[in-house]
């Protein structure tokens, strides 16, 4: 009698593990980062747990992730990454908590702070400027005070002439380019000053690094329009011949063939 | 009796074999196969033919890759968009989906994965061929710049096929009316063969208008007269230098009271498609898409304004022979429109029959990945565009004779804008647009009037809409950044599409933090137009 009950729940276990997902047990651990990285913030906010620096700054990123964003959240993460940054501001997880504490205050906070962001981004750069998020920080520092809609042109004009100086040392190919890209949008759009958004965009080329062929076609694209209208047709022709060598699809060929000093034969 | 626990025993192991048996063994799929990984893709491409090609590259992939079997699941236009949310909702999603108009950046975001950093790639199915080793954006007759999304700097769908329009005609009912074999050649002729048609139906007392119209095909003509009409103008607004019109730079010149739907271009636009649409059937924007084709079909309308899409299905259907033809827009040297026309415009390709996404929520990504290398090749679209007659979107596949007419235009002036961009200024002239169609001739007037009334309002919307995704896309994307480097620093190396994701991240940071400096600067002006 007892073998038989024995059976009968072995065979119910058994049972009941053949509805048991198959995959289930082949599954990797997940580490936040990789859930993170896929916008899955309820899961990464499960495997960020205990107090070590890489945990709470993990934390509080899904914190800052998680739906319906709610000022708790923000305050909570903030104060995560607050006490990082204080406790250890040089290290990898101090200067991370301190740029996304800039981060807060420019983009993610319900009420945006520029201000605050601003010293949290200078404090970030002069405690640690090689760093890849000071680097980063840099270009968005640029961005954030450049577009402040109480700024005279005439000062735009001075900030931006201090931050061009600052972006060319910046040692990362990538944010050089970004920090010109940045100045040369605001000399185009903001400032209405051609000459100086064209040096700018010749520098980002310069740098060689885009990581997207639409941002190489397009800064090519600009080049090749701004050279012509000042007058360097040389310039023009010789960005218009690398744009048709390079981009054989892009739906602009017919318009950059135009700036050809000596027009390309009919294909 | 004393065998009893013996029996039991062996029960025992025989139910643990068969356990560890289910445990360890591969996936069932629905239809039995074992040992199979299996993908589906979903579209609401129901016309003839379209199926059975898929089925026959589906069937092609999987003799090719014995472990993989392909679903394909259609699912009628009209229920489309709500079922792929639904299943975007719920988690439930195929592996592949056809991406349509309706869907929001934050459907791209949150339930696709970008195709960002395989575009740069060759497309491995294409390395017997003259296209081989280039990348794979390369091998698509438009560089991939129809399913480029420019909200999100990123490319979240490849299209199969490309799309593009052209006018139709009922080569009979042409002749009999017009006394013409060939059809209009340009703008002008467009209208007096328009005109003839009209009057010949009214005196044979036969009821024939020159177009058939719907608000799916009216747009496909309208929609372009208009882009037409404001080509030159809308150099105005690309402040970047990028070559083509930016159309928030537009919103923000009307809202600061730069130009107005009354100024000289846009009312010529708007003029080109009032004495157009007066050719269509009465109250063509109210009709839908089978009210047209009905009218075309039974011999009620001359001509009709169509998609290469419908083109099998129009010429099966139709039992008159059927002409087609390029759109009848002015050039630059027209007497009264030239001077605002630059000439013919690029014609993107793919519309709002859009193309394919992966999914994010794929449980086979990779494979799904290959699956669409494998139908974007030169070789299948070959097959594809053979048993379907659809436009090839690859490089060195031919139309078939009858579609050559429609291969698109890949490189030309740019187009200007029209009244349609977006989901607010579209929704207006929806409302709209039928005044323009009043018959007295103030209907122009008293259209441009009312519309202008609204026309700011929904411009700003249609710039802070955009604006709030963007922002949450940069917050999320914040993130996602910091994971990747936090991941590269552990496996000592980057990846390529986390340089991209930086390098778009920068760009749409500074797009936003410049539409806010605008947004700022028109929330203090005193324009009338706000």
């Amino acid at each position: 009698m007892c073998a038989l009950l024995i059976s009968h729940l072995t065979i119910l276990c058994a049972a009941l593990s053949f509805f048991a997902p198959a995959t289930a047990s082949a599954a990797p651990p997940p580490s936040g980062w990789n859930e993170l990285l896929v916008y899955e913030f309820a899961t990464a906010g499960e495997t960020f747990v205990g107090d070590a620096p890489n945990a709470r700054l993990g934390q509080a990123l899904t914190l800052l992730g998680t739906q319906p964003k709610t000022a708790g959240n923000i305050a909570r993460a903030e104060d995560l990454l607050r006490a990082l940054a204080a406790e250890s501001p040089r290290s990898d997880p101090g200067l991370t908590a301190r740029y996304f504490l800039a981060r807060i205050a420019q983009l993610h906070a319900f009420t945006p702070d520029p201000d605050r962001a601003v010293e949290h981004y200078e404090t970030l750069i002069a405690l640690a400027p090689d760093h890849p998020l000071a680097q980063l920080g840099t270009v968005k520092l640029i961005v954030l005070q450049l577009h402040d809609p109480a700024l005279t042109t005439a000062l735009r004009r001075e900030q931006s002439d201090s931050f061009a100086a600052r972006a060319m040392i910046l040692p990362d190919p990538a944010a050089r380019r970004d920090a010109a890209l940045a100045l040369a949008d605001v000399a185009l759009r903001l400032d209405e000053d051609p000459r100086r958004a064209l040096v700018l965009l010749q520098r980002a080329d310069a740098e060689a690094c885009f990581a997207r062929e639409a941002t190489q076609a397009n800064v090519w694209f600009q080049i090749m329009t701004l050279a012509h209208e000042l007058g360097d047709n040389t310039l023009a022709d010789a960005t218009a011949r690398r744009f048709l060598d390079r981009f054989l699809r892009d739906p602009r060929r017919m318009l950059v063939g135009r700036y050809l000093l000596v027009p390309a034969p009919s294909p | 009796m004393k065998c009893g626990p013996l029996v039991a025993l062996a029960l025992l192991l025989a139910v643990f074999v068969a356990s560890a048996w289910r445990l360890a063994r591969p996936h069932r799929t629905a239809s039995g196969d074992e040992a199979r990984v299996v993908i589906r893709f979903a579209h609401s491409y129901l016309e003839a033919g379209v199926r059975e090609a898929f089925d026959e590259l589906a069937r092609d992939y999987e003799r090719l890759h014995p472990g993989v079997r392909v679903e394909q699941l259609a699912v009628p236009e009209r229920v489309y968009l709500n079922w792929i949310i639904t299943q975007f909702v719920g988690g439930t999603a195929p592996d592949l989906v056809q991406v349509v108009r309706g869907l929001y950046t934050d459907h791209y975001t949150r339930y696709l994965s970008s195709f960002g950093d395989q575009v740069d790639l060759p497309n491995p199915y294409n390395d017997d061929t003259a296209i081989a080793g280039g990348a794979w954006r390369d091998s698509f007759l438009d560089g991939m710049a129809g399913t480029y999304n420019e909200d999100l700097q990123d490319y979240y769908t490849v299209s199969v096929f490309p799309n593009t329009n052209r006018f139709f005609y009922n080569r009979d009912l042409l002749r009999e009316l017009t006394g013409r074999d060939v059809p209009p050649s340009n703008y002008d002729e467009f209208l007096a063969v328009c005109v003839r048609i009209r009057e010949r139906a009214t005196e044979l007392s036969r009821p024939v208008v020159a177009v058939a119209g719907s608000r799916q095909h009216a747009p496909f003509l309208l929609d372009e007269l208009f882009r037409c009409g404001t080509q030159r103008f809308g150099h105005r607004f690309d402040p970047r230098r990028l070559g083509q019109p930016d159309l928030e730079a537009a919103y923000f010149a009307y809202l600061a009271g730069d130009w107005q739907l009354t100024d000289a271009a846009p009312l010529a636009a708007l003029r080109m498609v009032r004495e157009t649409g007066l050719h269509f059937q009465t109250g063509f924007t109210q009709l839908g898409r089978e009210d047209a084709l009905f009218a075309f079909i039974q011999g009620r309308a001359v001509m009709l304004t169509a998609s290469s899409f419908e083109a099998h299905g129009i010429t099966t259907l139709a039992e008159f022979p059927v002409g087609v033809a390029a759109l009848p827009l002015p050039t630059p040297d027209h007497p009264i429109y030239g001077r605002f026309i630059a000439g013919p415009a690029w014609e993107k390709g793919a519309n709002a029959t859009g193309g394919f996404g992966l999914t994010q929520a794929s449980a086979h990504p990779k494979v799904a990945q290959d699956f669409l290398y494998f139908i974007t090749s030169q070789q299948a679209n070959r097959r594809f565009v053979a048993r379907t007659g659809l436009l090839p979107a690859i490089v060195g596949v031919e139309p078939t004779p009858a579609m050559a007419v429609f291969a698109p235009r890949v490189t030309g002036e740019s187009p200007g804008f029209d009244l349609r961009s977006n989901v607010e200024v579209r929704r207006l002239t929806d409302i709209h647009l039928g005044e323009l169609f009043g018959p007295d001739n103030a209907a122009l007037e008293r259209f441009a009037a009312r519309y202008a009334a609204e026309y700011g309002e929904a411009m700003r919307a249609s710039l802070v809409r955009p604006q709030r995704l963007r922002l949450r896309n940069l917050m999320r994307n914040d993130l996602a950044l910091e994971a990747a480097r936090q991941i590269a620093m552990v496996h000592g190396a980057s990846r390529r599409q986390d340089a991209a994701l930086v390098e778009a991240q920068n760009e749409q940071e500074l797009i936003a933090a410049h539409n806010a400096w605008r947004l700022a600067k028109l929330a203090n002006s005193r324009n009338p137009a706000l």
